[in-house]
């Protein structure tokens, strides 16, 4: 397969991009690192439970938690061994977002061996009564670990407050009952869907040479392109949230929170509107805000306040959580000040550190640690952003734009406070 | 590594690297971990961020570091072995990949934070007194990560607070009686006795950084400095066993065993490879038995402390499978001292070592780590040495610091109704 190269100036790299004849896209970003990086994805998610096979016309819809029961059994091979065995001196993993689905290693030695066995044994599912029999007690155990995670609690309730009807609103794992009742048959069908060629990426990142990838890709991708497209379907999902507080209750000795605000905003230009958001966050939230600083002086949060943006092509939020003994004083205090920074403007100054530390950040994380790198250009390459134009976006973004967003993003109306009790 | 001793008990380290488009630089205080010091150290750590002779706010020093596109300033106190570590570190962007230079000013925040801590020769009474219910609330809420809290209760049960069981976050009712003055007292003692590193890592000017260095120890007085290392005990009494109650969903298995090796000890490489066949990754034994074929876990790993010849194990089960998973957990080190492993085994173990050694040297943060880890101990070795020494490694002395395991503590953190 051909590449074609791309000289980043900034950063004084280069990055190779290509795709293959089965429509398998595959991104090299060269780096001077003694680690080498791999990532082999496909755009499947937990938010994934209804689309329409290609060739078909009807909806499939399935339970919660096949994506992420998936990641776990593509590894049993048909001889009954496990993939972690087929690498050489590596860190074998893979993860399961809202988005995407993961395979990944990374080493210093052995890389194009190991490579090969990633691209060979994502490919090789083997599924049986009896290997997916044996992983639901190994699932159920992950499960249960959440379930005794407050922040994680904290989290899923805050979106659950947000979403009535997008799947963002359930635990990438799904439940222990819905664990449970996941089959073979159902695992093929999603895994026949979802992990064709067409719809994955190879990622790479390191002193890696492009045409020894391209040879192993040709050689070990055998399928062609397919006949037809696979269609995502999300049920629709009104502007309205769900409900504006939600409570638990932990063996913890401090209340957290999480104040989640729904962005009806979706798809379009994500990468300025991340940009614009992160930075706006920090302004009204971040350590040198006067917010943050009166707050804290209060006694009302500590060290681990602060907010971030997240978002897929089907949904996006904004969060603002931390630690308090009066959460909700704390959420009323973030609310008056998006109220008064909408009445006064955003302080240009303020703005400018902001747009500062976005900058500094890309270039911590391009010029840092390899896998870091390789995640966060797989999770921007599945949502169709290209990480690579950050700079130039960047360039773009306005305290104008600011102005807007926090009128669009910061709506009362569509905030949900998460709140975890320590318990009596 | 580039060693410049700047005084008597304070020095200075260069570990470059032109590959990398940041920098690290930290100063280190150093100095026998005690538990009132603990205390006083996490409360320390805490106040450093609150405002000195350069940044007088917490607020001014963020905006400084955010006109810095972003630097980082850290603030920590924690342990290695028995040794108390006191760190103030700036992270940021090397000059040539930012629109305007920040590596100076940058340091003269680091420098200010770390040495001229404080306004107007004190600190502030209100901000002591928030710090402190601050740092109270952390102490408390160590219970909301369980199996952090699991490893925590184990470290205490099996050294008894004692030398390297001390919790480095402190102890609530030594940070209540602190006051402004003490603590501010500490800090000038720490200035004017403890050891001090000086570390630059990554890509910088070492003529700058140099320059730098000098001016902010200049009025500081030479000092006897040394490092401390933990004792090793060797013997075991009777088995500690511990379960404690809550209201959880799973259940948490820490185990705490002994193997007397000192970090010193040649033998220290065997233990390295020993863990990692038994409980290191997804090739190990606890992995693929107490997981893999029993379906007992999602995790189930075991890693040495070298510092303090420990060998800790977790894992997150059932409370009604305590038994099976325990049973399990000993008859694989019963395995491994009975030697039966495969070469594969070894060799996969070894290769995994050496892979996280060897990409040790991309991050800014693991290679300050590594090279500290050698001026604690006083040894001269490279990465390219120590993989030399765990490809070296021989079955014979795995065997043999299997055999040395004694179990220690065995705890368990379970349900509110189970038995």
């Amino acid at each position: 397969m051909q590449f074609t190269k791309k000289y980043d100036g900034l950063l004084k790299d280069c990055i190779y991009e290509g795709e293959h004849k089965s429509g398998l896209k595959v991104i090299i970003l060269q780096k001077n690192t003694a680690k080498k990086y791999a990532t082999f994805s496909t755009c499947y998610g937990s938010i994934n439970t209804e689309f329409v096979v290609p060739g078909e016309t009807e909806v499939t819809k399935v339970i919660d938690g096949v994506a992420h029961f998936l990641e776990h059994k593509v590894f049993e091979q048909p001889d009954g061994t496990n993939a972690f065995a087929l690498f050489k001196g590596a860190n074998v993993n893979a993860f399961t977002s809202f988005g995407v689905t993961n395979y990944l290693f990374s080493c210093t030695d052995y890389f194009y061996e190991n490579f090969r066995q990633l691209l060979s044994y994502v490919q090789t599912p083997y599924f049986t009564e009896e290997n997916v029999e044996k992983e639901k007690g190994i699932i159920a155990q992950e499960v249960r670990m959440y379930d005794d995670d407050p922040d994680q609690v904290c989290f899923y309730n805050c979106l659950r407050g947000l979403y009535k009807n997008h799947p963002v609103r359930t635990e990438i794992a799904g439940s222990v009952e819905e664990v449970m009742k996941t089959t073979p048959e159902l695992l093929y069908k999603c895994y026949n869907t979802f992990y064709h060629p067409s719809n994955m990426a190879v990622i790479c990142v390191g002193d890696i040479d492009p045409e020894k990838i391209g040879d192993a890709v040709d050689e070990l991708i055998t399928k062609d392109k397919p006949e037809g497209e696979i269609q995502q379907v999300f049920p629709s999902e009104p502007d309205e949230i769900v409900n504006h507080e939600s409570e638990a209750y932990f063996e913890i000795a401090m209340p957290s929170f999480t104040l989640g605000f729904k962005d009806v905003e979706t798809g379009g230009d994500m990468l300025k509107r991340d940009i614009v958001s992160s930075a706006l966050l920090r302004v009204l939230v971040g350590g040198s805000s006067p917010l943050y600083e009166r707050l804290y002086k209060q006694g009302l949060i500590n060290r681990n306040f602060g907010g971030y943006y997240e978002y897929e092509k089907s949904f996006a939020f904004a969060e603002i959580g931390g630690e308090s003994n009066d959460p909700k004083a704390v959420a009323n205090a973030v609310h008056e000040e998006i109220a008064r920074v909408k009445r006064e403007g955003i302080d240009p100054e303020a703005w400018q550190q902001a747009m500062n530390v976005l900058y500094g950040r890309y270039i911590r994380l391009m010029g840092g640690d390899v896998e870091n790198i390789g995640n966060e250009y797989m999770f921007s390459f599945h949502r169709g952003v290209d990480l690579s134009t950050y700079p130039d976006v960047w360039k773009t973004v306005t305290i104008e734009d600011g102005m807007e967003r926090l009128n669009s993003l910061f709506v009362p109306e569509r905030s949900s406070l998460s709140i975890v009790y320590p318990k009596k | 590594m580039k060693t410049i001793q700047l005084k008597k008990g304070i020095d200075l380290y260069f570990i470059k690297d032109e590959k990398f488009k940041t920098y690290m630089a930290s100063v280190i205080f150093y100095r026998p971990l005690t538990r009132k010091g603990a205390s006083l150290g996490s409360l320390l750590s805490s106040a450093l961020k609150m405002g000195n002779a350069v940044c007088r706010t917490n607020r001014e020093l963020n905006i400084e570091l955010e006109k810095l596109y972003g630097a980082s300033l850290y603030c920590s106190s924690g342990k290695r072995g028995e040794e108390h570590n006191i760190r103030v570190a700036v992270e940021g962007v090397c000059d040539e990949f930012l629109p305007s230079p920040a590596f100076a000013r940058s340091l003269e925040l680091l420098f200010a934070a770390a040495f001229k801590g404080g306004v107007d020769g004190g600190f502030d009474l209100d901000m002591v007194e928030r710090e402190k219910t601050n740092l109270i609330d952390n102490i408390r809420n160590q219970i909301s990560d369980k199996r952090y809290y699991a490893m925590m209760r184990l470290e205490e049960i099996m050294f008894g607070g004692e030398g390297c069981g001390v919790n480095s976050l402190g102890y609530e009712e030594d940070v209540e009686k602190i006051t402004a003055e003490e603590l501010y007292g500490y800090y000038q003692d720490i200035l004017t006795t403890s050891g001090i590193s000086i570390i630059f890592t990554g890509n910088f000017d070492e003529a700058a950084a140099e320059k730098a260095a000098r001016a902010a120890v200049e009025s500081l007085p030479q000092r006897e400095a040394s490092h401390t290392l933990a004792s090793i005990k060797d013997e075991v009494g009777e088995v500690k066993r511990v379960t404690d109650h809550m209201d959880v969903t799973q259940g948490k298995l820490a185990i705490g065993m002994r193997t007397g090796i000192k970090p010193t000890d040649e033998s220290v490489w065997a233990q390295s490879v020993f863990s990692a066949i038994y409980g290191g990754g997804p090739s190990s034994k606890l992995f693929n038995n107490v997981r893999e074929r029993l379906s007992l876990c999602y995790y189930a790993s075991s890693w040495a402390n070298d510092l303090v010849g420990v060998l800790n194990i977790s894992s997150g089960i059932e409370f009604k499978n305590f038994d099976p998973a325990y049973k399990e957990i000993m008859a694989q080190l019963q395995a491994m001292k009975d030697g039966s492993f495969t070469d594969e085994e070894m060799d996969i173990a070894k290769k995994e070592i050496c892979n996280s050694y060897r990409s040790r040297v991309d991050g800014v943060e693991s290679l300050e780590y590594f090279y500290t880890a050698q001026i604690l101990l006083g040894r001269d070795l490279t990465i390219e040495k120590v993989i030399n020494k765990i490809e070296s490694v021989t079955r014979e002395q795995i065997t043999a610091v299997a055999n040395r395991v004694k179990l220690d503590t065995v705890y368990f953190l379970t349900g509110k109704e189970e038995a």
